[in-house]
């Protein structure tokens, strides 16, 4: 089993989180929405897999480079 | 061309027209023309009159038109690879961003009927009261090298509407366009990226022109139009056109050299700059002296223990008590 971290490409604040722990995502899947500067940002999953940790929440500040979710595949 | 749109199309020039002559005109019954002018109510535009007086449009309009938004943009016109022009549709934005490459392609409808805003806020998008334009932009950086997109694109909305319309404008971090303090357009960028790292950015851009009052009555902060501003019907065409020529001139040159070569025609429009503000984050709400924006179009902010960088929150005006 291969572990992948999803790191935030912004630093901004989680608008909404679409997905839950324990959820299937496909590659491309949107797992969370960021804002930066009224920008939209989605979150993608770069592989297929299970969402095992998704550590931010709504209303949260990101730094760029910030491990958001981890995905197991 | 449908019923609905060729009837506003004799409606625009603002004089009466009797039942009958519209219906003459359009093939239809004057019970028909009544039931077309009804829907044309309730999708937000004032018409005076009845069908025995005549029909007229309250503020005359000038319908969009592509021939006359191609000539307003120029040479500039030929950078874009689409331009739709639209009577109704769901959501300029969702056009742009499912509309099929090649890239970039300009989306315009008279109406929206989900008209998205921030966060997922519906925009209220009568008839014909104001100009919805999406642009499909491609960017070969993915995100993280768009960092202040958002103003620049602002920057370029403020341009346009001086430019056309003659107005006065300032910018309200990150990119609301302001006249005199009141809310005249409003942007919204969803980015989506691909796997190959390209970036495709929508940028959705509302400019205000003249809005009824029964939609006015829904706005939940101080805003104008440009009928309001200038006391003249906006020609949303030459605006349409200002906006592309515009967009088509700064976007390649901020992904070149990023937000810093713009900060300064930034800085003369900061609406802020100088103010005491609030900035609300999520739950939290801070207050301190706007400062004016970073080379990365962060709002720098004076707080009581120092200065600070934002790049999300809304920003208002402290009110003085």
């Amino acid at each position: 089993m291969a572990t992948t971290e999803v790191a935030s490409e912004v630093t901004g604040s989680v608008w909404k989180v679409e997905l839950e722990e324990g959820d299937h995502v496909d590659e491309g899947s949107v797992i969370m929405i960021l804002e930066s500067m009224k920008m939209e940002i989605p979150v993608e999953a770069p592989v297929a897999g299970k969402l095992v940790d998704v550590r931010v929440s709504p209303g949260e500040s990101v730094e760029e480079d910030q491990v958001v979710c981890v995905i197991q595949s | 061309m449908s019923t609905q749109a060729s009837l506003l199309q004799l409606l625009a020039d603002g004089a009466p027209h009797s039942g009958e002559s519209l219906g003459q005109r359009l093939g239809i019954s004057r019970a028909a023309v009544w039931k077309h002018i009804k829907a044309l109510r309730d999708a937000g535009l004032e018409i005076d009159g009845a069908s025995g007086a005549g029909y007229r449009l309250r503020h005359p309009i000038r319908l969009l038109d592509e021939a006359e938004i191609k000539a307003a943009t120029g040479q500039a016109i030929g950078q874009y690879a689409g331009l739709r022009v639209e009577y109704q549709v769901d959501s300029t934005n969702r056009l742009a961003l499912e509309a099929s490459p090649p890239l970039p392609v300009a989306v315009l409808a008279e109406q929206q009927t989900a008209g998205r805003g921030r966060r997922g806020r519906p925009w209220m998008s009568p008839l014909g009261g104001a100009l919805y334009l999406s642009v499909a932009w491609p960017f070969e950086a993915p995100a993280r090298g768009l960092s202040g997109l958002s103003l620049v694109a602002g920057l370029a909305l403020a341009d346009a509407i001086e430019e056309a319309c003659v107005l006065n404008t300032r910018l309200k971090w990150p990119n609301d366009v302001q006249a005199q303090g009141r809310k005249l357009a409003g942007i919204l960028i969803e980015l989506v990226g691909d796997p190959a790292g390209q970036c495709r950015a929508v940028l959705g851009l509302g400019v205000n022109c003249a809005l009824p009052e029964s939609v006015a009555e829904g706005i939940d902060q101080p805003w104008t139009d440009l009928y309001r501003e200038t006391g003249a019907v906006p020609d949303r065409n030459r605006l349409a056109g200002a906006l592309l020529r515009n967009l088509a001139a700064v976007l390649p040159v901020f992904e070149r050299d990023g937000f810093a070569a713009f900060q300064q025609q930034w800085d003369q429009r900061d609406a802020l700059r100088g103010q005491d503000v609030v900035l609300a984050l999520g739950e939290r709400s801070l207050e301190g002296k706007a400062l004016g924006v970073d080379a990365d179009g962060a709002l720098r902010l004076q707080t009581p223990d120092g200065e600070h960088r934002y790049v999300a929150g809304e920003v208002s005006v402290r009110l003085r008590s």
